[in-house]
């Protein structure tokens, strides 16, 4: 740890050679009121100018001479008029605040640097998440500086309970990582157990929360999501009212929530603040539409080719009429419509809006009915994957486990028929029964079933109802209200 | 933890043992609609019903009628496969027409394929004189004789408050004693229907009348 000199040319050699390439470094030398030469430091970009300008330059020129012998402790305490200011004797520690968007102040004829708080980076605002939109409820959205998300967060919950400790990670990055709970909820061995996973992480850098999402969950080659996430502060107060843990990082605006249970994946946002028929027959037809997004196409496939006698007879006259000429095998078929229908819909994302309508037309007109025209593919097998796929859009969340266990299913039932399609569902139970979330077991509270425990599950009963948080942590306040 | 790492492998390899891969396209097989036998003069002839979708229409449905003779019905149907590109399946048959002369060895006989074949046990048993052109006069109001009169027999049920007990599973449980309708060809006037013309009964295996 290189230390600071006494001398304010040596302070400054040591910094300017550090910056030496960085073009956006900036220092100012000049004639303090309190009789000795200063300079100050800062990156064009990271600091607020009117900061440095008023609350740094300006009082000490304007102040008073003095005959202090620590002019840096003196001027922290009675001339500069930031908010924050430290002093050090490490040069590094002067140089990760400078990094950091701090100002940083050497005085002539004294060894102490101030590490003054001055950031003034522009952020993004609050902007609704666009992939978290609601119809009716708040639309705030977090955005990358984390500490004003924490703010965000703190406006919702106003109790001294909220904790927000911050860990450093990322060698090169040095990326705050905030751990947000309620002191009085949250699991002490839960946030422990936090703690000793992200101390673990050895990493160049940390860009976003998915690092951390990928370096510390349970099974870390699971598809299915064991980390929630999520850009919107009233998703997080609910979850830290729950007993759940946030982690907040700088430089991103999505914030991980654990545990995460399947449950959650078939909860929307506005769950909450719409009335609670509306709420569960959403909840519902999620449900519904992650088994039909599974199973139409596998089971649709055994019976084609192994149970035609299950099927109607002239649904299977039909389906062998529309299939005749198709070169493929139905397997094949199979296969490829669900990947042409991945193609779309990640195109479909990917692409500006004003494109994205068009190549929906395009990717309509060009799949669905040309392609039956040409006897590439046939009309039933289309119309089943086109619903199985337009199914899943309502469980944005199951994404990439819907696309594998979709294409598993199919290959099990081309294999093995209907039992090849319950084989890969019971893999999938079997799976699913031992996937755990920081020690919570994943499909809580659908293994053990109770009736306080299932009122946020398949239903949402109304709030007059809710009178306990979740389950999976026993040693929190489970009351959550008191019954009227 | 070991038992969910072991216990798909198992089920699967049970599955596997147990159904095999017997994946079968739908444009692979013929869909028999329904089944005659007759008695010819050197053995048996077994007629089968095949509807077909034309893949330019498939909403528009043609009917072929293949026929196989031999000295018994599995050596007819095995006849009548080999001039075939496709399987048979039977499991959608839902009509068994019996000719003249299906009673006692060639009863059991029947039977007996109908359930080597596995044609459903819910199948229509009807009588008409000539099963095999009973079959190729073809229909009028379904696009298979297969499927016209067990329709023809539901609706005479409803309206009528007839119960027609002729089943495969009834005549089989019959002990050789049933009645079964009887159908004649229909007629050569565009709008004529195959035609109900009373019911054949059978005594201990034996054709007896009509009536």
């Amino acid at each position: 740890m290189e230390q600071t000199q006494t001398g304010l040319s040596e302070n400054l050699e040591t910094i300017l050679s550090a910056f030496r390439t960085d073009a956006s470094f900036r220092c100012r030398v000049f004639q303090t009121g309190m009789g000795a030469r200063a300079a100050i430091c800062y990156l064009d970009g990271m600091v607020s100018q009117e900061v440095v300008r008023e609350g740094v330059i300006r009082p000490l020129m304007l102040a008073l001479p003095t005959s202090e012998p620590n002019l840096a402790a003196y001027a922290s305490e009675c001339v500069l008029f930031a908010t924050e200011v430290k002093g050090t004797d490490s040069i590094d520690t002067a140089i990760d605040g400078l990094l950091g968007g701090a100002a940083i102040l050497f005085f002539d004829a004294c060894p102490t640097v101030l590490v003054i708080d001055a950031k003034g980076f522009r952020s993004r605002g609050i902007q609704e998440p666009e992939n978290e939109s609601v119809l009716q409820g708040p639309r705030e959205g977090f955005d990358e500086v984390a500490i004003q998300s924490i703010a965000m967060i703190r406006r919702k919950l106003q109790t001294p309970d909220l904790c927000a400790e911050q860990i450093t990670l990322g060698k090169q990055t040095k990326t705050a990582i905030y751990l947000c709970y309620l002191r009085r909820l949250a699991s002490p061995r839960l946030v422990a157990e936090l703690k000793r996973r992200l101390a673990k992480i050895e990493i160049d850098g940390v860009l976003d929360t998915n690092y951390l999402n990928e370096l510390i969950r349970d099974k870390k080659t699971s598809i299915f999501k064991t980390m929630g996430t999520t850009e919107r502060p009233d998703v997080v107060a609910a979850k830290l009212l729950e007993g759940r843990v946030a982690i907040l990082a700088n430089g991103t605006p999505v914030v991980l929530t654990v545990p995460y249970l399947f449950a959650e994946n078939f909860q929307s946002d506005e769950d909450y603040y719409v009335n609670f028929w509306g709420a569960s027959i959403g909840r519902l037809l999620r449900y519904l539409c992650f088994f039909l997004t599974i199973s139409v196409p596998a089971v649709y496939l055994a019976l084609l080719t192994h149970h035609q006698r299950l099927l109607p007879t002239f649904l299977l006259l039909s389906a062998a009429g529309t299939r005749g000429g198709v070169p493929f095998s139905s397997l094949v078929e199979c296969l490829v419509l669900i990947l042409v229908l991945e193609i779309l819909k990640e195109t479909g994302a990917r692409m500006p809006q004003n494109l994205g309508h068009t190549l929906g037309i395009i990717g309509g007109l060009v799949v669905g009915q040309a392609a039956v025209e040409a006897r590439l593919v046939s009309a039933s097998m289309l119309i089943v994957v086109a619903v199985s796929g337009i199914a899943g859009l309502m469980i944005p969340r199951l994404r990439a486990a819907v696309f594998f266990l979709r294409v598993g299913l199919v290959l099990l039932s081309a294999w093995l028929g209907l039992a090849g399609w319950l084989l890969g569902v019971s893999a999938l139970l079997i799976r699913l029964t031992g996937t755990t979330s920081f020690g919570v077991s994943y499909l809580q509270p659908l293994e053990s079933p109770t009736a306080q425990g299932m009122k946020d599950t398949f239903l949402r009963v109304s709030w007059g109802k809710m009178l306990t948080r979740p389950a999976f942590n026993r040693n929190l306040t489970r009351q959550r209200r008191k019954k009227e | 933890m070991k038992n969910h790492f072991f216990l798909p492998i198992f089920l699967c390899l049970i599955s596997f043992s147990a159904f095999g891969c017997r994946a079968v396209e739908p444009e692979e097989v013929y869909l028999i609609s329904a089944l005659g036998f007759d008695r010819t003069n050197s053995g048996v002839r077994v007629s089968a019903e095949v509807p077909l979708t034309r893949e330019d229409e498939a909403d528009k449905m043609e009917v072929r009628v293949f026929e196989g003779e031999g000295e018994t019905f599995p050596s007819a149907l095995e006849a009548m496969k080999a001039g075939l590109a496709k399987q048979l399946e039977f499991g959608h048959c839902a009509l068994i027409v019996f000719g003249d002369g299906m009673e006692n060895s060639r009863l059991d006989e029947i039977l007996e394929c109908l359930f080597e074949w596995q044609v459903p046990l819910s199948a229509t048993v009807v009588y008409s004189p000539n099963a095999g052109e009973l079959l190729k006069k073809g229909s009028l109001s379904a696009p298979a004789v297969g499927y016209e009169i067990p329709d023809i027999l539901r609706l005479i049920s409803k309206e009528r408050g007839i119960l027609f007990q002729c089943r495969v599973y009834e005549v089989a449980s019959s002990g050789g004693s049933f009645r079964i309708p009887q159908f004649l060809p229909n007629g050569e006037e565009a709008a004529e229907v195959d035609r109900l013309e009373g019911e054949c009964v059978y005594h201990e295996k034996k054709a007896v009348g009509i009536e």
